[in-house]
């Protein structure tokens, strides 16, 4: 029917047009389960994004709980006690005699001054304020600035690299946990001397806490709310956490990584 | 002169390898261009420069068949050295990167072999298929670490993608004809093993098209 030149060529283009086709099959069905694989990738990570965020959020509820109870312990043991020291002070002022009240009505002025330091302490330790506007290094020589003048503990805070300023709610966090650390402190350890260490890495910050406490037995006693908050917190941060308790006190370490492109 | 159709295909793979060059000189000096691109047009030149000697020598003989031999032969080593490389340069994954270095080696010695044992002037047709299957199994292994990493890139703006995509299409459709090429030539007709032979033409201007669209994806892609 065809001559043995034309029968080649259309050997040749039925051969070329299958190998395209089948060529094409096979580039299409690995763009098509590329991006099947990719589109559940992104969905897992978009998920992913969305725990982290919500951990992130309870965390912070958790934070702002552990405030309003810090506040109103406060309030309740310290501010309505010199506050009720006042009233007691001005029903007993006796108007006969001259002398009497302006002592007691100095004495009323002065623990309210106090109060009022006291008062504004308290707002600030207690705002984030601080960690937003002058970050984390200068939150916690304010803190340590306030828990010196209780005049119970020797306070050595050392800064060490070229602190980094990241992402505020991130710092927020570290703070918190510096903070429930000394709380935890405070109330179980019977230290006298509390040494802190932030150190500033390129791609981490190291903090340790350490102080001369009474110590615990780890395996012994069952790891309290704070240790869990301060576990949870660091984990949140991606960071490591290990905590290291012998008779002659305790010390916390935590290693948090910085990513230096999301905070720039 | 007289045009046949097989003189067409061979313009049309010229045509290819000649707008692959054109387009991978663009790319020269462009600091935005990913890594393993830097040195790619060197492959289109080579080639440009092939095709140009394989139309002088066809239609003017400027050279001896021996020279041509052996050129080919060389060429056919730059050609399997240099596209193994980029393959492995594109593969992050280290296990998979292993066995593209295995592979390379192994068919390595083997094309040496063929092209030693036979005479390194002659047209090797066993050096030709060992080629091509060896950078078959080397695009598969490409393939196959796509599945393996995370996958974030986008395929159809990704170079590296649409340049083993062409080597892949062009060495699969040339490896029936290069490793029965002593068998056909003795057995079909001569118009029949030539179509055979075109389809091999056809398909490496096809690939050096993929290299076009990977040289265009290139020009805007993140410095890798």
């Amino acid at each position: 029917m065809f001559n043995q030149s034309t029968q080649s060529i259309i050997i040749f283009t039925v051969s070329v047009v299958m190998l395209m086709m089948l060529f094409c099959t096979f580039i299409v069905t690995i763009i098509y389960r590329y991006q099947q694989k990719q589109n559940t990738y992104f969905k897992e990570l978009e998920e992913l994004k969305v725990t982290h965020e919500n951990a992130l959020l309870k965390a912070q509820l958790e934070m702002q709980e552990y405030t309003f109870q810090n506040i109103s312990r406060e309030i309740h043991d310290n501010i309505g006690q010199k506050l009720s020291l006042v009233k007691l002070y001005l029903n007993t002022i006796s108007y006969s005699k001259t002398s009497t009240p302006a002592i007691q009505v100095n004495d009323s002025v002065g623990i309210i001054s106090e109060v009022i330091n006291d008062l504004s302490d308290i707002a600030r330790s207690m705002s984030s304020e601080i960690i937003l506007n002058n970050g984390l290094v200068k939150g916690m020589e304010f803190e340590v600035a306030q828990l010196q003048k209780s005049g119970i503990y020797e306070i050595d805070l050392t800064v060490t690299g070229n602190t980094i300023f990241f992402d505020f709610k991130k710092e927020l966090i570290v703070f918190r946990i510096i903070q429930e650390s000394l709380h935890n402190i405070m109330k179980h350890a019977e230290a006298s001397k509390i040494n802190i260490c932030l150190h500033y890495n390129t791609n981490s910050l190291n903090l340790i806490i350490k102080d001369n406490g009474k110590g615990f037995v780890k395996e012994a006693k069952k790891e309290g709310t704070g240790l869990i908050n301060i576990r949870r917190r660091t984990s949140l941060l991606e960071g490591e956490f290990s905590i290291a308790s012998s008779n002659e006190g305790t010390q916390l370490s935590i290693t948090i990584p910085i990513n230096q492109q999301e905070n720039a | 002169m007289k045009i046949t159709f097989y003189d067409a295909i061979f313009f049309f793979q010229w045509g290819c390898m000649l707008a692959s060059f054109i387009f991978s000189v663009r790319l020269m000096g462009n600091k935005k261009i990913p890594k393993y691109m830097n040195k790619f047009y060197w492959y289109s030149l080579v080639a440009a420069l092939l095709g140009l000697y394989n139309f002088l020598y066809k239609h003017f003989n400027i050279t001896s068949e021996n020279v041509y031999d052996v050129l080919h032969s060389s060429l056919l080593l730059f050609h399997f050295i240099f596209l193994s490389h980029f393959i492995y340069q594109v593969v992050p994954n280290k296990k998979i990167s292993k066995y593209i270095m295995l592979v390379f080696f192994l068919f390595l010695m083997v094309i040496l072999f063929c092209l030693l044992t036979n005479d390194f002037s002659k047209n090797n047709s066993n050096a030709f298929a060992f080629t091509n299957l060896g950078l078959v199994l080397l695009c598969c292994l490409y393939y196959l670490q796509l599945f393996e990493e995370m996958p974030t890139i986008n395929l159809l703006k990704e170079p590296s993608f649409w340049i083993i995509s062409g080597i892949f299409f062009s060495m699969c459709a040339t490896i029936p004809v290069s490793s029965l090429r002593g068998y056909l030539f003795s057995n079909i007709p001569y118009q029949l093993y030539l179509s055979m032979g075109g389809i091999g033409s056809f398909a490496y201007g096809v690939m050096h098209l993929f290299f076009v669209k990977a040289y265009l994806c290139s020009i805007n892609q993140p410095k890798a």
